[in-house]
Formats: C-alpha cells, structure tokens, sequence
C-alpha cells in the first residue's frame, strides 16, 4: 500500500486488502482527512472496503471498485448482534451448578445401570460374552507387563525403606510383615485401581464419546439393540473379572520385590520369608484387599461409560470428557478405598 | 486470450505402489467455474488436493504462474492464502462457532481490531445467504446445507482468488442444492472467484459450470465445455448423461 495526502483527500495505491487495514487505520488515526481516493488501487478486497464503509469518510472510486462496494453495502448490516458476556460471579455459579448437574446425571445413570442390570440377570443371554473377553484382553490381559512392573517396585521400595529402620532394631525378619501386609490389604488393590482408572476408563470414554459424535449410538439405539447391552455391561463384567485377578498378581508381584529386597540388604533368606509369611498374614489380610476389587472395578467401568455419554458433539469436548474421566475416577477409587479402611475396622477384619 | 489461473501438466500420484493419477493435464482459466467429473474412486478429489499441495506429486502444477512442485515454503504459503477451501464435510472446527469458524483466517492473517473482522464475518455471511443468528451457533446445531455455507463463508473470507470445492451440493435437499449453485455462481461473477469444484450433481455441471474435465481410469478423459463433454463416446458418461438420472438433461441438449 503507498499513500499520497492532498489538503482533505488521501490517495490509496497498491494493494488494498486486510492485511493493510491496520496500516491504514494508524493512520487514520492521526490525520485528518475526508475524502479517500481509492481508483489508483491495483487490488482492493472486501475486508478493506467494509473498513472503509465504517469510517463514514467519501469515497472516490472507479466503476470496477463501485461494483465491489454495492455488493458489499447490500449485505451490510447495521444492527449489531449482541455477544454474551459472563461476569465473575457468574461463572462461578454456572461452574458450581454444572458441576451438580454432572453428579445427578451420574446418579441419574448409576440408576440406568442397575435396573437394565436386573433386566439382564433375567435374560443372561443378552450379555456379549465375546465383547467381554476382547475387553479382558485389552484392558485385564494387556495390562499384565506394566502392572507386574510397577507393584514389584513397589514391593522393593517398601522392603528398601523398611529395611534401614528395622536393621537398627535387629528385627530384619519384620521386613515380611512390612511388606506383605501393606501389599496385600492396601498397595496391591490400590495400584490396579489407579493404573485402571487411568488405562481402562479413559479407553471407555474416548471409544463411547466417539461413538456419540459419529451417531453410532443412535445407530445402535435404530436397530433396536440397547446400547448398554452392547457398551456398558460387557465392560462392566469384564472388570469385574479383570481387576480380581490383577489384584492376586500384583500382590505376588509386590512381594516378590520384597522378598529380593529383603534377601540383598537384610539377608533374609527365602526359606525365612515365607516361614515368617506364615505368620505375617492370614486369609482375612488377602480378603481386606480383594474385597474392595468389585466396587473399584464398577466404578472404574461405570465412571468411564458415564463420561463417554456425557460428551458433547464437538471435538474440545472429548478431551473435557477424558479429562473427567480419569481424575474422577481415580477419585472414586482413593474414596471408597478410605470408606472400606473404616468399614474393615469395625468388622474387625 | 484468458489467461490459465491453474495449469496441470503430466501429473502423477501414487501411494506406494499404487498409481492414483497417471499424466494429467488440466487448465483452468482465470474467472471460469470448472467442474471436475469423474465416478466414484477415480482420483477427482486426489486431483484436487494435489493442486491443494496436501498430496505429494510428481510433474507441473502451476497456478498463477507458480510451479507448485519447485516453488519455496514463502511462494507456497502466498499461494494458500489465495485459495479457498471447502472440503465435502464442511469440517467446520466443531469446538467454535459459527463467527470464530469465519474469523479465523483473518485472526491468522492480519492484525485487525475486533470489530471490523465482526463485521467482515457478518458480510461474508450474508454474502453466502446465512442468517445472522447463526453466528452464535456451533456447526452441530445448524443442519447440513447450513454447515456448507457457514464452511463457504470461511472458504470466502481472505477473498480468494480460486475457490475449491469439493461436492459443494451432496447431501443437500435439492432447492438447497439450487440455492448452493446460484450462490457460487453469484459469487463467481460479482467478485471474479475462480472456482474449481468436484461434482456428481448433473444440475450444478449444466447449470452453473463453464468448463470441465472427466477423469477416468487415472488420466482425463476429456475436457472441455459441458456440451463437448456430454458428446464424448464413453460408456461410464452415457450412463450418466442418458441414464435414469440424466434423463433430463436430453432437453437441455436439444436446447
């Protein structure tokens, strides 16, 4: 764009586009001047003209450029569209009251669960048995490397800590019940809990959400099969045997840390270990811990649906909903496993 | 003479070992709507996204006078920013509305106050015959032949030289369709737009389109006018024209 000023006229040449429009509005800004003489301008686009339009200066234009700008008055409109504007206030109520609706939403669906739960124990054959064990494959069997990895470090950092203070005491042998008791009744439920919470329910959501946005429930709904039957039950049962079995094995797989551990720094021979183990821990210690596996596994299951349903049809709120899916249920996860630690101690378990 | 805006010479694409388009050879003259034809699968689109650059291809495309496949990253992006793009599926960015759809090439673009790219996003709306209202809205709350001019608008906002479109009328009721071709062919003579599009619809080739090119079996068939086309001895394009489908258009012929 180049400028030439005469007295009240401005002569325009160049090309005239959006890109110059702040250019030209500097200045605008500083000088004054009533006419605009735009009939020298190689190039001049509709952005331009409609900031032209707006400033209320005169216009001096060639026939070509008049065309333009006819075209554009004609589409132009004065009255202004209100934007909606939230205040502070405002939002924090709107946050709070979201928030609400989200919670009974999740127990207007916990409802949904169990009912269309007590239909399918009537009619059993509707449960997907071949949905239920891919889904164990991938959310159960998969998950295997990761899990022993994780709760046999977890076993060997307990051992490790412990070790320093019991050595000091000459107690090397309570290293077993340091370790098998804090594995078994806590650690080991907890760590499939969490590494579920964040592997399974975000994988449910995302699959449920997606599904939501290309209609393929509406889909599902048209052929008359219940869309629970076939996205719902089948992950919750398969949870319900997954997490169990996950549990048994990062319980072996934490001790198993503990029992290398114990042998490197407190020479606590095998043998020892598991004569100690004897005593360390009954069958109320294993059930304290597999006990919680149903509602961990029914929460991780029912929160990742929940989630997936609830996703909006627009891309931003896929990540929304994985985001509360994973936080939420790990949530869920830490909280029931706080109320089954008061509830064991008053069964005395 | 018209001058060639888009010049496609010995075009080849191919994925792996599969050959999508083998030698094509195109013009495009400056201010015409050329249609692309061409059955399902035949590489129309692939053709267009070539010329798009978001395919890799070997051979010339030249489009104002700028070799596309030996041009630098600077010349390229001068280029973008004088195409319009409308994809089949409007692929609006469904977490915005309507306005921010239509802004963001100017935000991108240009350093403009607020209330100028309001406006321009308002004109560029009514220019392609949507409601105010609809600025507020996200794509998932306006229907189909909504979605396509909101995605028209966006396309429009830079004021390009080429517009693309690709099957700008499918899954549109047909006065929408009619709509849709006599806003093209509106915008096409009011502002000079360039536009190259993809279609099956028999109505917006006779109706609307100045010249076209059938791709078949990898290469162009023909190219020409829709009248040249339409008497070309090819079986796939009898059955389109004088099939149950085009039927109709036996009248136009007779004209």
């Amino acid at each position: 764009m180049r400028l030439e000023s005469k007295g009240k006229k401005v002569r325009l040449f160049g090309n005239l586009t959006y890109k110059v429009i702040k250019e030209f509005d500097r200045y605008a800004k500083k000088e004054t001047f009533n006419e605009i003489d735009l009939s020298g301008a190689e190039l001049l686009d509709t952005s331009f003209i409609i900031y032209l339009l707006k400033t209320n200066k005169k216009l001096a234009v060639s026939e070509k450029q008049k065309q333009l700008i006819d075209i554009v008055k004609k589409n132009l409109k004065d009255r202004p569209i209100k934007i909606k504007k939230t205040g502070f206030f405002y939002d924090i109520g709107f946050l709070t009251i979201s928030k609400l609706k989200h919670l009974y939403h999740f127990l207007v669906f916990l409802g949904e669960v169990f009912i269309k739960g007590l239909d399918l124990i009537l009619k059993p054959k509707r449960l997907r048995f071949k949905m239920i064990a891919k889904d164990i494959e991938l959310m159960g069997f998969n998950a295997i490397p990761i899990l022993a990895t994780i709760s046999f470090l977890i076993g060997a950092v307990i051992a490790y800590h412990g070790a320093i203070r019991l050595k000091q005491f000459g107690a090397n042998i309570f290293v077993v019940d340091l370790v098998s008791v804090s594995v078994l009744r806590e650690l080991g439920p907890l760590i499939v809990a969490i590494l579920l919470a964040g592997r399974s329910s975000s994988s449910y959501t995302t699959q449920i959400g997606i599904m939501k946005i290309t209609e393929e429930i509406d889909v599902i709904k048209t052929m008359g099969i219940e869309p629970f039957d076939v996205l719902v039950f089948p992950k919750i049962v398969s949870m319900l045997i997954s997490v169990p079995l996950l549990i048994i094995l990062a319980d072996i797989s934490g001790v198993l840390g503990g029992i290398i551990v114990a042998k490197l720094s407190l020479g606590v021979t095998l043998r020892d270990f598991i004569l100690r183990l004897h005593h360390a821990i009954d069958i109320k210690t294993f059930l304290a811990g597999i006990l919680k596996a149903p509602a961990f596994a029914f929460l991780i299951a029912t929160i990742g649906s929940f989630e997936g349903f609830m996703t909006q049809k627009n891309v931003e709120s896929i990540g929304e909903s994985v985001t509360d899916s994973v936080v939420n249920s790990i949530f869920a996860v830490i909280i029931a496993d706080a109320i089954f630690s008061i509830l064991f101690r008053w069964l005395g378990i | 003479m018209v001058r060639n805006i888009i010049k496609v010479r010995n075009l080849k694409v191919s994925y792996g070992d599969r050959t999508v388009l083998d030698s094509v050879n195109i013009s495009v003259k400056d201010g015409e709507i050329y249609t692309i034809l061409g059955k399902s699968g035949s590489g129309k689109t692939t053709l267009m996204r070539s010329i798009l650059m978001l395919e890799k291809s070997t051979g010339i495309i030249e489009v104002m006078g700028v070799d596309l496949n030996k041009a630098n990253n600077d010349d390229k992006d001068l280029i973008k920013k004088s195409y319009g793009v409308m994809f089949q599926a409007a692929s609006l960015f469904t977490s915005l509305t309507v306005g921010e759809n239509v802004a963001v090439p100017l935000k991108e673009g240009a350093n403009i106050d607020n209330n100028i790219i309001f406006d321009i996003v308002r004109f560029k709306l009514s220019l392609v015959g949507l409601d105010e209202n609809v600025f507020n809205l996200y794509p998932y709350e306006l229907s189909g032949g909504m979605r396509k001019k909101a995605a028209l608008a966006r396309a429009l906002v830079l004021d390009p030289k080429i517009i693309f479109l690709d099957e700008p009328t499918s899954g549109l009721d047909p006065v929408s369709a009619d709509d849709f071709d006599k806003t093209i062919s509106e915008l096409n003579k009011l502002l000079g737009i360039t536009v190259v599009m993809i279609t099956h619809d028999l109505d917006s080739f006779f109706g609307i389109s100045n010249r076209a090119c059938v791709i078949r079996d990898k290469k162009v068939l023909a190219e020409g006018t829709p009248y040249d086309i339409m008497h070309q001895d090819d079986k796939w394009l009898k059955n389109l024209f004088f099939g149950n489908r085009g039927r109709k258009f036996t009248q136009w012929n007779q004209r």
